[in-house]
């Protein structure tokens, strides 16, 4: 039962991995209530003009479809602006989509978005459809397999939202910091707090930890398995950094703690990059 | 024709040719003529009367049209109504009023047509792309929209093109599942096709075609018949005398004893 939740990577939001499903319906209103939000921006559109000051009136028409109309002067030619939809935010579109659309909803969806991504991109590719009476009849089966598969569904179903998932996790390198003058293993709360750091937010039956543990006596780089949706597996580098804070007893030279074996490590494998990802 | 439309008819628009042009074109023509369009830059007052703020007296009030000018660029693009306003602002209170246009941005944009299965690139403003959207699609914006509130020869060309493919069933001649499928989608908008191949064009334009079109259909003068009767006869005739001549000469050659030393 895993689901991502909100991929809003841009503005450093966590992504969620949690173990409540909610259903397809709570993702497109998310979905809905980012892009009302995101979707103000300048445009220009048609004027709307009035008369500063009212014409005097015309006569009464005397027959049917007189048109005749008093000659008006150039005072009544200043105009005031009514309206320009200057900055009118844009509202969003809802249209039905046709295909599988990475980020933005499946087979079958009808989802809200950004007004130029549907007349630029997917109403010409034929991804999407208008959401017209004639369309909705025309894909009505297709609409009803969809909501069919979502409540039907005993376990969690494949989400537009998994490729941006799998993508953002796969480019990820993970930091764990841990204490550097106590002993410890690492287990898999260690690397759901990580992650939890880094704004992702992961649930322990997700990960896969390595074979042999990762003491303080061996500390060492590892790489772990994530389960998204219990489809997809992605392995995440982990990088260890050892942490000890206020007044420190610094370990004797001579003696190598969990520090000093690290360092050790790190200059016989040159080739391991040793510099934390932003 | 209405009694309003014939005022409105200068002498020659009721002239031979104008007299010729078929029924249903005439009749499209003094409507685009006489329809209001729909208000693009004004806003019409929703009552004939307004209760007065001041005295509280119950006060006619009336629509006074923005006049919108129409440059012969929009005919070459799909404005979707808007034209320029010309005018003035009075930015002052205690300043002169300062003359004033206030035109449409435009932008271009690819528009698909669904009937014609082409990509256009044509000028268009926002207000265009948000008709196209509330008409689910150009072209059910293009064939629904009226002449008048279209107000554009290139659209009024799509129009026609639109129609013409409709009605003839050009769309789609390999593919009978699509076929079937923009059927259903316009054939509502469907019209005879004599009708259809004169949608959109203007008076002069169509007085042409009729002038074409009855040329084409012109009685051919008995003179010119009998003439080229006459000389085909003649042309036979001759060609006949030329073998008949060969044949005597040959057959005189034959029996007399002076031909030869007569032509040498």
């Amino acid at each position: 039962m895993l689901r991502v939740l909100s991929t809003l990577v841009r503005t450093r939001s966590p992504l969620f991995l949690t173990k409540t499903s909610p259903s397809s319906q709570t993702l497109l209103l998310d979905r809905q209530a980012a892009c009302e939000g995101l979707e103000v921006h300048q445009t220009r559109n048609t004027w709307i003009l009035k008369r500063k000051w009212t014409p005097p009136l015309n006569k009464l028409p005397r027959y049917e479809d007189d048109k005749r109309r008093r000659h008006l002067p150039s005072r009544f030619h200043v105009y005031e602006l009514v309206e320009h939809r200057d900055s009118v935010p844009l509202k969003p579109l809802e249209v039905l989509l046709v295909e599988n659309v990475e980020g933005i909803g499946m087979k079958g969806d009808i989802v809200k978005v950004k007004l130029n991504l549907a007349r630029d991109q997917l109403l010409p590719s034929g991804q999407a459809v208008y959401c017209s009476p004639e369309n909705l009849e025309d894909y009505a089966d297709l609409i009803e397999k969809r909501k069919k598969e979502i409540e039907d569904a005993e376990g969690p179903t494949r989400s537009a939202f998994v490729e941006t998932t799998l993508k953002y996790l796969q480019q990820m390198r993970l930091n764990i910091t841990m204490n550097r003058n106590n002993p410890w293993t690492i287990t898999k709360n260690h690397i759901a707090v990580s992650f939890r750091k880094a704004g992702v937010v992961v649930p322990e039956y997700a990960i896969t930890m390595p074979n042999d543990p990762i003491t303080s006596d061996n500390p060492r780089d590892f790489e772990i398995q994530l389960m998204v949706n219990r489809t997809d597996e992605v392995t995440v580098p982990c990088h260890m950094f050892l942490y000890a804070s206020g007044n420190v007893n610094r370990a004797a030279p001579d003696d190598k703690g969990a520090y000093g074996k690290l360092a050790e490590a790190e200059m016989s494998t040159p080739d391991q990059p040793t510099n934390p990802s932003p | 024709m209405s009694s309003s439309a014939r005022k409105l008819a200068p002498a020659w628009r009721s002239g031979m040719w104008f007299d010729m042009l078929p029924e249903h074109y005439k009749a499209r023509y003094w409507e685009s003529r006489t329809r209001q369009p729909i208000p693009v830059h004004w806003i019409p007052n929703k009552d004939k009367y307004m209760i007065h703020p001041k005295n509280g007296q119950k006060v006619r009030i009336e629509d006074v049209p923005i006049p919108v000018k129409y440059p012969k660029e929009c005919d070459e693009g799909l404005w979707g109504g808007e034209g320029v306003v010309k005018g003035f602002q009075k930015r002052h209170p205690l300043r002169r009023r300062v003359p004033h246009y206030w035109i449409p941005s435009l932008k271009k944009k690819i528009l698909y047509s669904e009937i014609l299965d082409r990509y256009m690139v044509i000028t268009v403003t926002s207000r265009t792309l948000d008709l196209i959207d509330e008409a689910y699609g150009f072209d059910h914006y293009i064939l629904k929209t009226h002449q008048v509130d279209l107000k554009s020869d290139l659209g009024m060309t799509l129009k026609r093109e639109m129609l013409l493919a409709l009605a003839q069933k050009t769309y789609y001649p390999d593919d009978p599942a699509r076929q079937a499928k923009i059927l259903k989608k316009y054939g509502k908008y469907m019209i005879l096709e004599e009708e259809a191949e004169w949608i959109g064009y203007s008076l002069k334009d169509a007085i042409i075609k009729i002038r074409l079109q009855l040329d084409d259909k012109k009685p051919v003068p008995l003179k010119e018949k009998y003439k080229a009767e006459l000389l085909e006869q003649l042309a036979d005739a001759s060609h006949k005398d030329k073998s008949s001549d060969q044949e005597t000469k040959s057959w005189i050659s034959r029996i007399s004893p002076f031909g030869g030393k007569s032509e040498s």
